[in-house]
């Protein structure tokens, strides 16, 4: 077997270990077809750094003292530069530090700002008798009494429109608004709450102190209409 | 502790040490960026930069060759895409007009700005790889510090350079010395 091309330039540059060597060695002594491959690789290597020598310049002299002198500049410069960048961010920051600084004011100013979250919708406290308010009910609505009040109660009807319909005729409360949620601060007191529920509703619950007191899913509700649901304590 | 330089933080004996390394080995890198580029001032900057990188190193590595051909590589890759050098493929060299001492008739530059054009163009003809491993060869580098500077596996070495070899000399086309 004859010897490849890793171990015929390894040969050639002296790249061989021993046993290698030793092997290689024997193997040229007696194969005449990997000795004229041998002293062709050497004669083509010649060949490519001659022609590489035609690519040299002169070369310039240059002083090892010059080499060291610029190391040297080269680091004073980047100390001098880093000095300089901790310099600067001490004086923002004294100046930042300032309370009415205009530089706080600019910086401030040009601090990016969050996108406005739409806030929740709060209706205030109407006289009694004319408090409501209406809101779609997606495909899901919890309608949320914060208080459980003895005497209370809310009368729920389906009805044909798209959203759902509260109102205290006998009471005043504050609606808080929000995706798939209506909360009603109901006041202590004896109160009544007219709900009307759109039958197309998807999913409406009405919960009375956190605990569900009726649900309308799909088509299907709780019970028959109007419903009565107390909103005292169960 | 250390004993250190006003200069640049350096140990007081590395001066000597680089020294040595610069006079062993700063013709040769200064070379490999001359031939790699074309451009003798690139050359002059290129391997002066490595060099100062090596001092302010402040250690000699292990195989200081291979360290220095390696940043003069990188360097070189860094200046040629930042700056859009690119090989001066038929272009004489403005260094050799700038350093010459002899004034050769017009034939003879002629005849040589030909030959290195044709060399040139072979050179720029191969991958960054090959170029590479026959610069570094013919400096004389080991395999493994061929190996260490092209990141390339040392047990294949070999073969690499004898595919790099046959690869320039068809790019090259005939025997340079003919010429």
């Amino acid at each position: 077997m004859h010897l490849d091309d890793e171990r015929v330039q390894r040969l050639l540059h002296g790249e061989l270990l021993a046993p290698a060597l030793a092997v290689a060695g024997a193997h040229l002594a007696e194969c005449s077809d990997c000795r004229s491959r041998l002293a062709v690789l050497e004669a083509e290597e010649r060949m490519v750094f001659a022609a590489l020598k035609r690519l040299d310049h002169p070369a310039r002299p240059v002083a090892v003292a010059a080499v060291i002198a610029q190391a040297g500049r080269s680091a004073i410069h980047w100390r001098r530069w880093a000095a300089a960048m901790v310099l600067a961010v001490g004086m923002a920051s004294a100046a930042y530090a300032i309370p009415g600084s205009p530089f706080r004011k600019w910086i401030d100013g040009a601090r990016p700002t969050a996108p406005p979250q739409p806030a929740p919708v709060v209706i205030p406290p109407e006289p009694a008798g004319t408090g409501g308010i209406a809101v779609a009910p997606g495909v899901r609505l919890v309608i949320g009494f914060l208080q459980a009040n003895s005497g209370s109660r809310a009368v729920i009807r389906l009805i044909e429109g798209s959203e759902v319909v509260v109102r205290a005729p006998t009471g005043a409360a504050t609606y808080t608004s929000d995706v798939g949620r209506l909360v009603i601060d109901n006041r202590p007191g004896s109160a009544e709450f007219e709900i009307g529920i759109p039958r197309a509703a998807a999913h409406v619950e009405i919960r009375v102190a956190g605990k569900t007191r009726f649900l309308k899913e799909g088509s299907r509700s709780s019970g028959a209409g109007p419903f009565i649901v107390s909103l005292a304590q169960p | 502790m250390d004993i250190v330089l006003e200069q640049g933080l350096t140990p007081i004996g590395y001066d000597e040490q680089f020294t040595a390394a610069f006079r062993a080995h700063f013709q040769s890198i200064r070379r490999l960026v001359d031939r790699l580029s074309g451009d003798p001032h690139v050359a002059d900057d290129l391997a002066q930069e490595a060099f100062v990188r090596l001092y302010r190193r402040g250690s000699l590595p292990e195989s200081p060759g291979a360290w220095l051909a390696t940043v003069a590589l990188n360097l070189f890759r860094n200046s040629h895409a930042s700056r859009g050098r690119r090989l001066r493929l038929l272009t004489p060299g403005a260094g050799e007009r700038a350093h010459s001492d002899q004034a050769p008739s017009p034939i003879e530059q002629a005849e040589a700005s030909d030959t290195r054009d044709r060399v040139r163009t072979a050179m720029d003809r191969l991958s960054e790889r090959d170029r590479g491993l026959l610069l570094l060869r013919a400096e004389g580098y080991s395999y493994r510090d061929l190996a260490t500077a092209l990141g390339l596996n040392e047990a294949s070495v070999g073969t690499l350079l004898a595919r790099a070899k046959r690869e320039f000399l068809k790019e090259y086309g005939e025997d340079p010395n003919a010429s």
